[in-house]
């Protein structure tokens, strides 16, 4: 096969990767090209050239995820909070911290262990209510852990309040006037990040309970193992440990 | 206050004004470092939202609700909250209004019964904090080391979400706290405090302080119940998280010890009140006492509670145990994410959060594509007819189509017949039985189509219609508790609801209630307010 070829296919799976609902296993072509890069290191090779050059990790191929990507940080692939929900554009980090918030509690009840991320089998059902109520209870353990230290902020200074204390206080769910439930709500914003991860085919939606029910796909595996790599957050270390936080 | 006030006057101005009283030196240490300023100055702000409350009922309403005592309806709100919250659930919003209501009742008896309810409900909305984003702030000075202006937010009930999707209330740990007037105390040892002074007041025969202590007694194991409820949750979501050994198991034997006591110490108090009751002479201090026994059985019911759970708590333990740390380890180094990524940014201050936060949001979602326009193809696409998709596989089966009429239940002509015969209802309500007559006249059918009619028109949705914009009058019907004529009456019914017994070949028999039939015609009238 030529340069041209071999690059042309090469960008074909990549063009698959960036289209995250369309599956290998419904896909004759793409099953093949997935096939290929498993088998033929000078074609996986070519395969992350291409993706490199536009900005595009590739995190993992693999039958039942297909070819997961990761965008670079400034690519033109890089999805920013503030695209997706206007209102986090604000000065007050509030916002921003509680949708992010969201998505690691989500990553942290799909996967309670670090073995679990490595475990392809692994895709439990988790509830929009059963995410709240474990980052509540995170939130209580932290208010024990810190009874002995001051914690409420300077009244001129409301960024130094701490997170949990912020999210603890939030409603779960509140109706408003009209019966709608109020945006602000925690469990508003999990139901969120849900129908996010759904969108980029990260969880499959299983039903209404509990607030809507889903369930990890294999690409969501790949990309919260990939987050969890212990080089990714040493700027999160080095901010824990200038706060003067033990780690846990 | 005047300076040539009473010498009373005169010592409480020196306090209130330092610079009358004489100079002491404040000490550091002991002057400004005392936890308690603070510590007291937020338990005072617990009770911010009530005081917030009684002060501006003058200016809601044109000052209507000026008559009721707020504050006393806020505390029977928080205490009906708190005593339905039992292991997992809270009251809904109509038990906690429904509760309220005799004590507004009460309060102001020549008001309506329809203000009573929006006083409960706005005395209601106000503890949730509706009109302040759900939380209260207030401010306050902390001593320790230097002097520090910080803002304390807290909430007093909390709106939570039952599976069913229903939302209900609970009494946070402030609203508990303030409500039992202990504001700063460790569970346990105030339990012991309110035992001691309960029996005491047994002892001394003042009987009412004694019910109040039990009360108090009952909060506190409320709280300690829901204290062992999150832990046992927590353990089934991962043990990595809960501190076993070190933290859960002592408060598992502290309060399996201190439930073991309790039951002892309330069993002993009971004997005596019950001597007490006995050798009482007023009959009111007999009543006192017999609901203060009660108050202690019930007591004791919680205690059980509490003792299966914590029976349960250690099974749970073990059982998760086995599931979760008795697995193969990782081959490579992954962060635990809960310990090792969300507890951090939890732990961090808003402003050093948001960076980690918002990095997991983007990179969990990305990578995003997003979609280029050309002009070209744009125009073709636009003129394209639409694209058969045949990448979704196997061919479309032919559907196999029937004709499909539509089912009636009343045929055209005796839907028109009695639409004729409501037609005659207008403003003059009509008894159903002579409607009924004169569309039995016409069929059984058109009969029983107009008992149904009239049923639809019980408590019509009159609030929705009007305000959808649709003023056309209204078909209204009620009951005044006038039985249906025994004529009409061919089988029988319960009482109060009006049936239409199976059509037999006699034709159709009613029972129940003879409504009231009237039209309200509102449309000239709601004209007159718009223009």
């Amino acid at each position: 096969m030529s340069l041209a070829e071999d690059t042309d296919q090469a960008a074909q799976l990549i063009a698959y990767g960036l289209r995250p609902k369309v599956r290998p296993i419904e896909n004759p072509d793409y099953r093949e090209l997935v096939r290929r890069y498993r088998q033929q290191d000078s074609f996986a090779r070519t395969v992350r050239a291409v993706a490199s050059g536009m900005g595009l990790d590739v995190l993992d191929v693999t039958e039942a995820a297909g070819v997961v990507l990761g965008a670079r940080e400034g690519s033109a692939f890089a999805m920013r909070m503030e695209d997706y929900y206007r209102r986090t554009r604000e000065r007050n980090p509030r916002l921003r911290v509680l949708h992010g918030l969201a998505q690691l509690a989500i990553a942290a009840t799909s996967f309670p262990r670090p073995d679990d991320l490595e475990d392809e089998e692994h895709a439990p059902r988790i509830a929009v209510n059963e995410v709240d109520e474990y980052l509540r209870d995170l939130c209580r353990r932290l208010d024990e852990r810190h009874a002995e230290q001051e914690l409420d902020p300077p009244a001129e200074d409301p960024g130094l309040e701490r997170s949990w204390r912020m999210y603890a206080r939030q409603p779960e769910a509140a109706a408003t006037e009209d019966r709608r439930a109020w945006s602000g709500a925690t469990r508003q914003v999990i139901a969120r990040a849900f129908v996010a991860l759904t969108e980029q085919g990260l969880m499959r939606k299983v039903s209404d309970a509990l607030g809507g029910t889903y369930q990890p796909t294999p690409a969501y595996r790949i990309h919260v193992r990939e987050l969890a790599r212990e080089d990714v957050w040493f700027e999160l270390d080095r901010i824990t440990s200038e706060n003067g936080l033990s780690r846990w | 206050m005047g300076r040539s006030g009473a010498n009373g006057e005169v010592s409480m101005q020196l306090a209130l004004e330092p610079e009358l009283a004489p100079y002491v030196p404040p000490d550091a240490d002991t002057a400004f470092g005392d936890e308690a300023l603070a510590r007291r100055a937020k338990a005072m702000a617990c009770t911010v939202p009530l005081h917030h409350l009684e002060a501006n009922k003058g200016r809601v309403r044109d000052g209507e609700f000026s008559a009721y005592t707020v504050w006393g309806l806020a505390f029977v709100a928080i205490d009906t909250v708190t005593v339905q919250m039992d292991f997992d659930r809270g009251a809904a919003h109509g038990v906690v209004i429904e509760a309220m209501l005799p004590y507004a009742g009460r309060q102001a008896p020549e008001r309506d019964h329809a203000e009573h309810r929006e006083v409960c409900k706005w005395v209601l909305d106000e503890l949730i904090g509706t009109s302040s984003q759900r939380e209260f702030t207030v401010e306050y000075g902390d001593w320790n080391g230097e002097y520090v202006r910080r803002s304390f937010g807290f909430q007093l009930l909390v709106e939570r979400q039952a599976a069913d999707g229903s939302v209900y209330l609970r009494a946070t740990d402030a609203a508990i706290n303030v409500l039992v007037g202990a504001l700063d105390t460790d569970v346990e040892s105030a339990q012991a405090a309110a035992e001691a002074k309960l029996e005491n007041l047994v002892r001394r025969g003042r009987l009412s302080e004694a019910q109040y202590a039990a009360l108090q007694a009952r909060y506190r194991t409320i709280q300690l119940g829901e204290q062992i409820r999150q832990d046992v949750a927590a353990t089934r979501r991962n043990l990595a998280t809960v501190d076993w050994a070190g933290e859960v198991s002592p408060r598992l034997d502290g309060a399996l010890a201190h439930i073991g006591e309790r039951l002892e110490v309330e069993r002993r108090i009971a004997e005596n009140i019950r001597e007490t009751r006995d050798r009482a002479q007023e009959s009111e201090r007999r009543a006192q006492a017999a609901s203060l026994i009660e108050l202690l059985e019930e007591c004791q019911n919680r205690h059980m509670i509490l003792q299966r759970k914590l029976m349960e708590a250690r099974q749970t333990f073990l059982i998760e145990q086995q599931r979760q740390v008795f697995a193969p380890p990782a081959s490579v180094r992954l962060r635990d994410i809960t310990r090792e990524l969300l507890l951090p940014v939890l732990s961090l201050p808003l402003l050093d959060a948001d960076a980690p936060a918002v990095g997991f949001f983007e990179r969990v979602l990305s990578p995003r594509p997003q979609r280029i326009m050309r002009l070209s193809t744009l125009i073709a696409q636009l003129l394209a007819p639409p694209r058969e998709r045949a990448e979704l596989g196997a061919e479309l089966l032919e559907p196999e189509l029937r004709e499909l009429t539509p089912y009636e239940a009343f045929p055209e002509p005796v839907r028109e017949a009695a639409e004729a015969v409501l037609a005659q209802v207008e403003s003059q309500p009509r008894r159903l039985s002579t409607l009924l007559d004169a569309a039995l006249d016409h069929s059984p059918a058109t009969a029983h189509l107009v008992a149904l009619l009239a049923l639809h028109s019980f408590s019509p949705a009159l609030e929705s219609q009007l305000r959808a914009g649709d003023d056309a009058p209204l078909l209204l019907a009620w009951s005044d508790g006038t039985p249906l004529p025994p004529q009409l009456r061919l089988s029988g019914g319960a009482p109060g609801d009006l049936a239409v017994a199976s059509a037999g070949q006699a034709g159709p028999s009613f029972c129940g209630d003879d409504l009231l039939l009237a039209r309200l015609d509102l449309a000239p009238h709601l004209s007159e307010v718009r223009t």
